[in-house]
Order: C-alpha cells, then sequence, then structure tokens
C-alpha cells in the first residue's frame, strides 16, 4: 500500500512514478492534477520528470502530487 | 478612442468623456488605482458622497484575446477602509467592450430614495432608468425581470438585497455568458454597498447594434500572436486544459493533502480521510456531471480555458453555476460539512442575496467556533442565511456585516481576517507565500492577489516566501490589467505571448518586463491610497491566533515578523 496525496492505493513491485501516474490517469483519480507540470515527491524528495520512468516506487511509500493549479 | 461614461447619481447626468492618454496602458485593476489616485479623498466615507463606484475592462477587451473580458469593480472598501478592486467573469465587460466603452464612474450619492439602473442601449448611449420596480429583488428574480422586459441580448451587474442595506460583505453579481444566470460575483470588500449608496441597483448592457472596431496597431501581428496563444491554451496536458476538467475545485486535492484547506475554522488540521472521500475532485466531478449538470463551460464569451459548471439538483433543476474551490472550501471543510449539494445551494443562497461567499464562509466559521451554531450542522446553518437574507433579527442583520463583526460581537478569539476581510482557503500558517500574500496586498486577505504557493518546495517553510509572494502579487497584479487569473499567469511564463499581443494591439516595445511593470505600478498607486487613507504596518498582520497556534497537522505557526512583512514593499 502507498498513499498518494494522503489517500491509499495499491503498490505492486516493479511500479514507477510514471507507471503510477498512467494507472492513476486511467482510474480518473487526480485528473486535473497531472499533466505536463506535475510536481512529484516520493517521501518529501521531489523527482524530477526525466526520472519519472526510472524511479522504483517502494511498499509504504508517500507521494504528493501538485501541479500549477490556481482557485477562484 | 474608448469611451469613459461619468454617472453623478446626486444630479442624475450621465456625461461621456474619451479615456485620458495617461490611462491608455491600463486595464481593470490599473484603471481602478488610478481613478482613485485622481479623484478620490483616501479618508472618504466608503458609503458617503465622495467615495466613487468604478467599473473597469481590460487592456484587451474589444479583441478576441481569451479571456481578455474580465470587469473590475472598484471605489474605497467599507470592508477594509483601503482601495479595493473586485473582478468578475461572465458577459458584461464583453457588452461593454462591444460599445468601446472601457469606464463607467459613479459619483455621489442621490439625496432622495430613489433608485436607479443604469442602462446602456444598443446605440451606445448611457441613461439612469427608474429602478422602483426592482427594489428588493434578490439577483436571480431581478435578472429573470430585466429579461422580461429588455429581452435576453443583455448583460447584468446588479446587488441583490444585502448592498440595498449596505451589508459590508456585499458583492456585486454578473450574468454569466453561458448560463445567464447572475452567478458570476464581483464578490469581495462590500463593494455592493458602495452601489447601494448610490443606489444604483443595477447596469444593464444591450448588445451593440453596432459593434466598436479595436484600433489594432498591428492586426496582422496581433492575429498572428493570438494564434500562438490558442495553441499554447489548447495543448493536451497544459495546466490550462487541465482547468476544464474539474475547474478549480481539483486543487482540493493538493490542499487537502497538505493541510492548507481550512478546516473547522483554519483549525490547520488534515480534514478526516472518511468526510474528505465525499468531497474530493473526484468526488466532486462525479456529482457536478450527474442529473445534466456541466463542467468545462466558459463564463465569458471567448473564454477557451473553461473552468466554469453548471449544478444541478437531483431533479435535474439548476441549483448554481461557477462554484469554485473557495466557496466549496469555506462553506464546507472550514464548517466541517462534507455534503456537496448543500455547499451548491449555499453558493446560489448568496449569489442571489448578493454577498460575498469568502466571507460568508468565514462568518459561520467564526459562529461555529464560538457555540453559536454545532459544528457540521447544515439545518442550524440554513436557519441562520435564511435570517441574514431576511434581516430582521440581530444574528440576521450581523452575519452580514462580516468576519470582524461577528467576531467581536461574540468575544471570539480566533477570527480569520486580515483588514477586516475573511481569509480565502489556504490556511497561511501552512500556505505560507499566500500568507504572506494576505498580510501585504493592499487588497486585504485576497489570494488572487499573487498567488504565492510553492509548487517545488515546501509551502510551511518560511524561506523565499516574502520574495515568492513580492513576484506573485507583481504577476497577478497585473494579470489584473489583462485577463483572467487562470490564463494569464501561466501564458506569461512564456515571455513572448502577452508582449506580442500588447505590440499588435497598441504598437510600440513591449516585453515581459514592460507589462509586470503595469502590475508593480498598479501596487505602488494602491498602496500610496491605503497610506493615505490611515492604514499602516500594524495592519499587514494576519489573523493574530495564526501566530499562537501551531497547526496540529504541520507543527507550522505563521512566524513572520512585522519587519520581515514590510520588506516586501523595498
Ligand atoms: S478561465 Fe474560468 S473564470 Fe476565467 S474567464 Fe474562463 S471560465 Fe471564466
Amino acid at each position: 500500500m502507498i498513499k498518494v496525496n494522503r489517500r491509499e492505493f495499491p503498490w505492486e513491485a516493479g511500479l514507477t512514478v510514471q507507471a503510477l501516474l498512467d494507472n492513476l490517469k486511467d482510474a480518473g483519480e487526480f485528473l486535473s492534477i497531472i499533466n505536463s507540470s506535475t510536481t512529484v515527491t516520493v517521501n518529501r524528495r521531489a523527482i524530477p520528470r526525466q526520472e519519472f520512468a526510472s524511479t522504483l516506487i517502494k511498499d509504504g511509500d508517500e507521494l504528493l502530487l501538485m501541479s500549477h493549479l490556481v482557485g477562484g | 478612442m474608448f469611451k469613459v461614461y461619468r454617472v453623478n447619481t446626486k444630479t442624475g447626468s450621465v456625461s461621456c468623456e474619451s479615456l485620458k492618454e495617461d490611462y491608455r496602458y491600463f486595464g481593470n485593476r490599473g484603471l481602478i488605482a488610478k481613478v482613485m489616485t485622481d479623484e478620490v479623498n483616501p479618508k472618504c466615507d466608503p458609503l458617503g458622497p465622495e467615495n466613487k463606484l468604478i467599473l473597469s475592462t481590460g487592456l484587451l477587451a474589444g479583441t478576441p484575446v481569451t479571456t481578455a473580458h474580465r470587469l473590475s469593480v472598484g471605489g474605497k472598501s467599507p470592508l477594509t477602509g483601503g482601495i479595493k478592486e473586485a473582478n468578475v467573469g461572465g458577459n458584461v465587460a464583453y457588452l461593454l467592450a462591444q460599445h468601446g466603452i472601457k469606464m463607467i464612474i459613479f459619483e455621489d450619492m442621490p439625496a432622495g430614495d430613489e433608485w436607479r439602473i443604469l442602462k446602456i442601449s444598443a446605440n451606445g448611449s448611457a441613461d439612469l432608468v427608474d429602478a422602483s420596480g426592482y427594489v428588493g429583488l434578490n439577483n436571480y428574480a431581478l435578472v429573470e425581470k430585466l429579461y422580461e422586459n429588455y429581452g435576453k441580448d443583455i448583460a447584468v451587474l446588479s446587488i441583490g438585497t444585502a448592498g440595498e442595506r449596505g451589508s459590508k460583505i456585499a458583492s456585486l453579481q454578473a450574468t454569466d455568458a453561458t448560463t445567464k444566470h447572475p452567478s458570476r460575483a464581483a464578490a469581495r470588500g462590500g463593494l455592493g454597498a458602495v452601489a447601494g449608496s448610490k443606489k444604483i441597483k443595477a447596469v444593464v448592457v444591450e448588445k451593440a447594434a453596432k459593434r466598436f472596431e479595436f484600433p489594432y496597431a498591428d492586426k496582422q501581428a496581433f492575429d498572428e500572436a493570438n494564434k500562438k496563444l490558442v495553441e499554447f491554451c489548447t495543448t493536451p496536458g497544459s495546466p490550462i486544459a487541465g482547468m476544464s476538467m474539474g475547474g478549480t475545485i481539483s486543487l482540493l486535492d493538493i490542499t487537502a493533502a497538505t493541510a492548507v484547506l481550512p478546516v473547522n475554522n483554519f483549525s490547520a488540521d488534515f480534514f478526516p480521510a472518511e468526510k474528505l472521500e465525499k468531497i474530493n475532485a473526484k468526488a466532486w466531478v462525479e456529482r457536478a456531471n450527474k442529473y445534466g449538470g456541466k463542467q468545462g463551460i466558459p463564463c465569458q464569451p471567448g473564454c477557451i480555458v473553461k473552468c466554469s459548471n453548471v449544478y444541478n439538483n437531483s431533479r435535474g433543476e439548476y441549483v448554481t453555476s461557477g462554484l469554485e474551490y473557495e466557496t466549496y472550501a469555506l462553506c464546507g471543510p472550514n464548517w466541517d460539512i462534507s455534503d456537496i449539494d448543500f455547499i451548491a445551494e449555499v453558493d446560489r443562497i448568496c449569489d442571489d442575496f448578493g454577498i460575498d461567499t469568502m466571507d460568508l464562509g468565514n462568518v459561520v466559521a467564526v459562529l461555529m467556533d464560538v457555540g453559536k451554531i454545532p459544528w457540521g450542522d447544515a439545518n442550524a446553518v440554513r436557519d441562520a442565511l435564511a435570517q441574514m437574507v431576511e434581516g430582521k433579527t440581530e444574528l440576521g442583520k450581523l452575519m452580514a456585516q462580516g468576519t470582524d463583526a461577528v467576531g467581536k460581537a461574540f468575544g471570539a478569539k480566533r477570527i480569520p481576517t486580515v483588514k477586516g476581510q475573511g481569509l480565502p482557503a489556504y490556511d497561511p500558517r501552512n500556505a505560507k507565500g499566500m500568507g504572506v500574500t494576505y498580510a501585504t496586498t493592499p487588497m486585504g486577505a485576497d489570494h488572487t492577489a499573487g498567488y504565492a504557493m510553492d509548487f517545488m518546495g515546501d509551502n510551511t517553510k518560511k524561506e523565499g516566501k516574502i520574495e515568492l509572494s513580492k513576484n506573485m502579487q507583481t504577476v497577478y497584479t497585473a494579470c489584473d490589467n489583462i485577463a483572467c487569473a487562470f490564463c494569464f499567469p501561466f501564458a506569461a511564463e512564456n515571455p513572448d505571448l502577452f508582449p506580442a499581443l500588447l505590440k499588435g494591439a497598441y504598437g510600440g516595445e513591449w516585453d515581459i518586463g514592460r507589462i509586470m511593470g503595469i502590475g508593480a505600478q498598479t501596487i505602488k498607486m494602491e498602496k500610496d491610497f491605503n497610506t493615505a487613507a490611515g492604514l499602516t504596518a500594524a495592519d499587514d498582520r494576519i489573523a493574530e491566533f495564526m501566530y499562537e497556534e501551531a497547526s496540529p497537522a504541520t507543527g507550522a505557526k505563521f512566524d513572520f515578523t512585522e519587519e520581515e512583512l514590510q520588506e516586501i514593499f523595498k
């Protein structure tokens, strides 16, 4: 189990940041946060965009997705 | 040339003049600052004859640039005691621009009790007409009646009974381009009461019979630049394209995860997971699309960002449109409520009565905090809102005077305001840059004055946040001269888009520095006005309890000293 924006999601071995973002999108989660400007932190460490595909997520990791969204 | 109408509400005369040459490179908020600086005594009574109510359109109004038709409403605020600009979408600015009208300035006050409507006719003439048949109506019924009398090809800016009664948190409501309902609010600072003090019930703008032609310096260059902006906004995966998916409410997933979301009168704690599930972005999108509701609609003609929405009840009947993150958060989790239908109902009541949902969110949260309304009790809130709209009980009257008034009356220790204005939906302890903006902007607690969220770093840390807020205040104030906050700040990251548009429109040399200069000059005029009005560094403070109470979620307090905050003006 991992946490994304404080919500629990299942984990599987070999899960990368990029695969997680793709899965979340397919499941209709965080749709307007996941875009070309999304920042991802894993256990508070920011992951560079070019490393999304190679960064493995471990069981129990806590991720935060942020995007340049503004509120009105 | 662009026209300025000057309306003397005492004599009933309306005159027309050309936009002054030194006003030419300002729009919206910048024009308000110019008029306030040149014409209004900073020490005046906001609800007296010396104050003015100003409407203005943007630098690119009258062109096809997306989101260029925001309307600004300005004057001295009865809530903050300082200068105020409230910015609204809808179709009013679009129709004003069709007539070539850049500003309307309402002056003085009538001696008697006659209410009036300013009507801009299809031929561009402006007249004050009798509003006696409309007084006492709230915005939805008022607009329906105006459509019956003038047809549906009009745009309306109006006040409800809140503005008539001088509520310090009264809004002016603008008709939405898609729904035609008065659901867009120039909400902040109680400017609806300034309209009420001048006995102006509404401004009605008919579609122009002959459209004003924008005097482009180089139309071809302008068209090319505009094509690039459209491409930028519509590229899949861009943050702008994402705005049409869940609108601003999608932000809740981020603020809830970082304890930035206001919960139980800004307790700075997390909203419990089981409640959050009922109200998060996914729940919102599912509920909002049900029963014929819609996402991704434009509030003004020509907007391709389309962050707005229509919300229907379970019978498929329209409830409200343009429900935004701020209302959703402040009238939801901040009251310990996670019922989307109820939040939509509150939004409708506020738009109809003509009151700021953000201040109302704070008013009710304070009433809950002092035990006058139980936490999470929707029925008790309904009852309090009914009292406020009716305006007969002491509680009802008090609620319409804003968060400070309610807090003081009940001896509350936790009053979430800056300069008397209720906080928007970002807790300043866990969103420190936003806190700096709330404290220091001449507007009072206002998130759109400088959206200082650090998307790459830690928002609970104070390092770098003064600089971030300063930069963002400049960007957003420049934005408030030109276009919507959901378009311009993103596009401004590309240094060529808006300079090329302004060059095509006005000629001369434009770069991003010149555009930011407009923002900086606007803030300078506003700050000077506030200083002359008597506001000091002591007013540039966040709500006191936020310096003392640590966030249970993160341990953060709002820990900027007065000196540190004043750095922003250097
Ligand atoms: S981006 Fe949203 S608020 Fe701005 S003009 Fe478009 S619909 Fe209206």
